[in-house]
């Protein structure tokens, strides 16, 4: 089991290398260099634009660039962010905990949904459940997932104001924006009024990440049940006289989740893209929101960092996949 | 013709059984024929292909209809900015955007143009691409194989999601072609993998060895031999592709890294609703979307359809 991960982790590192690779220079295919940011500033003199690419080291040859970019992202600070003045990294790990609570969230929502939905869809096939069902994953796949937001925000923020339209916290109660120290203080002292507070903003995002989820899923689950409910081994132990309710919890269900499983590591990747599409909406203090940021303003170091950690992230979800698939399933080996 | 094809909806008879079939009279199907009669049959495929044939009509002919309607049916650079913020009416079927005056329902029209051709032609690209980096590597193998597939997976693992808005804001001044350009050299490696993975195994047939032992040239091979046989699962994934670039043109244009104004997609309509939310004109927000939603349902029934028409291994 530790060589295996041993060996999947070797494997990934050329895929991290040329990651890098395509990340570093395709910057450098930027129209005006990553300057350009610096553009936007038309009254600069020719001596405060020297000054700034010698500060940022971008009169050094384009592979030195290269290796200190690479240096700092292993060791260092990531390299320090344009616009917000501070080192990358702190910015990322400072973004990375919303995103995680959002995902975390959603993935719950979605999997405590989509599981009992698809298995019942498939005990009671060509039911008018099932059908609902079906129909409902037709068009829940179909939907924009930014688009699912802002009709979510319409309706429960608008129409009927009930939840927050945008952010995790309410920084009027809290006097102080998300994990700074002042708000960590006070999130210490009134716990359950902060949880409250992230629950009731988190409703809305999660749901959204959520139901495009469970589109897939509860279809994914119920062809998965359908299989195994069918299979030779379910109609012996039928025929054996086992009650339907050991029949269809035991027999059938315990093999039809394998594949399932596996699906739901797979699926960790489209999870962390809906979380970005998501934060964007609804101004999620998370790396999604952060990326967009980074994007408007162009701030070149702070963009690199966030694709490395994401890439990073879906090795690692790959990996998890794997092993989940290799842990769950007797009939694979670890070879 | 048509009873004996219902007929023979019933007992399929696969090609080549040649002379005994015959002798029964019942009609033999050339593969072309079998897909259409299997994708007719899917319960929904053939009213979604119905459906996206009139939104496309409806879409590229929105300049015809703005000359037979012109009340009705506004150029892009026609607003009254004393209509911003009207709801649905007769006059503006689908309400006006708030900041322009701008009639969405006119908007919705000109701008499937951008969202349906920025779809379709970024899959052209990508299964371009992705069949001659997928058939390459699946065919060759070994050394080159395993060089090719890293490349695939570095694709993979950068999510699009990020790289499209960041290739579209790089590339600057957004034009159709030039989005549709991106996304497909975004695309191509799901693609690329599934044309691998056939090839790997079709390259050990028997027809295909019989084909290298007649000294037939690797490329006609890998064009005339094998690709045909590889043909149902790339024009699935061609399709769902369409679905899934439709989606992300419009969120990225939704953010303002896509297409831009003075054109127009489905996704850059969106732009801006989202501030004036709060104001409560639902239709700015609602009928683009819809649209989005209508088409990539019809898209994904019609990849079911195809998925089912083309497998040869489901014979109902």
């Amino acid at each position: 089991m530790v060589g295996f991960i041993g060996r999947r982790l070797l494997q990934s590192i050329p895929t991290l290398i040329l990651i890098s690779l395509l990340l570093f220079f395709g910057m450098q295919a930027v129209p005006g260099g990553p300057l350009s940011a610096f553009a936007f500033r038309p009254g600069m003199s020719q001596a405060a634009r020297n000054a700034i690419i010698h500060q940022w080291g971008l009169d050094q040859p384009i592979y030195v660039q290269y290796l200190q970019w690479v240096k700092s992202m292993l060791t260092g600070t990531w390299q320090f962010s344009f616009f917000m003045h501070r080192p990358v990294r702190e910015v990322i790990l400072q973004r990375l905990p919303a995103t995680i609570i959002l995902m975390v969230t959603a993935y719950l929502i979605q999997q405590v949904i989509a599981l009992p939905a698809g298995i019942i869809a498939a005990l009671k096939r060509y039911s008018f459940f099932d059908q609902a069902v079906t129909f409902f994953s037709y068009v829940g796949y179909s939907m924009p997932t930014f688009w699912l937001g802002l009709m979510l925000l319409l309706i429960f923020a608008v129409f009927i104001p009930i939840l927050p339209v945008a952010g995790i916290i309410n920084v009027r109660v809290a006097g102080a924006p998300f994990l700074t120290a002042d708000y960590n203080a006070w999130f210490l002292q009134h716990p359950i009024t902060g949880i409250i507070d992230i629950l009731t903003h988190i409703v809305l995002p999660a749901t959204t990440i959520a139901i495009v989820g469970i589109a897939g899923d509860s279809r994914f689950m119920r062809s998965s049940m359908l299989d195994a409910i069918h299979q030779d081994y379910v109609r012996t132990a039928r025929a054996k006289g086992l009650s339907e309710r050991v029949v269809v919890l035991k027999h059938a269900l315990r093999n039809a989740l394998l594949p399932v499983i596996t699906n739901i590591a797979i699926e960790l990747p489209l999870l962390f893209s809906g979380a970005v599409v998501t934060e964007a909406i609804f101004s999620w203090p998370g790396m999604g929101q952060l990326f967009f940021q980074a994007l408007e303003a162009f701030d070149y170091p702070l963009l690199m960092g966030i694709l490395s950690v994401s890439a990073v992230l879906i090795v690692l979800f790959n990996l998890l996949a794997d092993v989940a698939y290799a842990y769950i399933d007797p009939r694979i080996s670890y070879a | 013709m048509l009873d004996s094809r219902q007929l023979a909806g019933e007992t399929l008879i696969p090609v080549g059984t040649g002379a005994d079939a015959e002798d029964v009279g019942v009609k033999q199907f050339s593969f072309r024929e079998l897909t259409y009669q299997r994708f007719m049959r899917h319960p929904t495929a053939k009213w979604a292909l119905l459906g996206l044939g009139i939104l496309i009509v409806a879409c590229y002919g929105a300049p015809l209809w703005h000359l037979v309607f012109p009340n009705y049916i506004q150029a892009p650079d026609q607003f009254s900015l004393l209509d911003a913020g009207t709801g649905p009416s007769l006059r503006h079927l689908m309400g006006t955007d708030s900041y322009n005056g701008h009639d969405i329902f006119s908007l919705v029209l000109y701008g499937g143009r951008f969202s349906i051709f920025i779809g379709i032609g970024s899959m052209v690209v990508a299964v371009i691409i992705g069949v001659s980096w997928g058939a390459t590597a699946g065919y060759f193998g070994h050394a080159l194989d395993a060089v090719l597939m890293r490349v695939t997976d570095v694709f993979l693992t950068v999510p699009a999601l990020l790289l499209v808005p960041l290739a579209a804001r790089v590339f600057g001044e957004a034009s159709p072609w030039k989005i549709a350009l991106i996304f497909g050299l975004l695309s191509w490696p799901s693609i690329s993998r599934i044309v691998r993975s056939s090839f790997l195994s079709l390259r050990e047939m028997q027809f295909a060895e019989a084909a290298r032992a007649l000294g037939v040239p690797n490329r006609r091979i890998i064009f005339r031999h094998l690709l045909p046989n590889a043909v149902g699962p790339i024009v699935v994934a061609f399709t769902l592709g369409i679905a899934n670039n439709i989606v992300l043109e419009a969120f990225v244009s939704f953010l303002g890294f896509g297409i831009q104004p003075p054109n127009y997609s489905w996704g850059s309509t969106l732009a801006g609703a989202q501030g004036v939310l709060v104001a409560g004109n639902w239709w700015w927000i609602t009928f683009p979307g819809l649209a989005v939603v209508v088409t990539v349902l019809c898209i994904n029934f019609i990849g079911d359809g195809l998925r089912d028409a083309l497998d040869p291994k489901i014979i109902r």
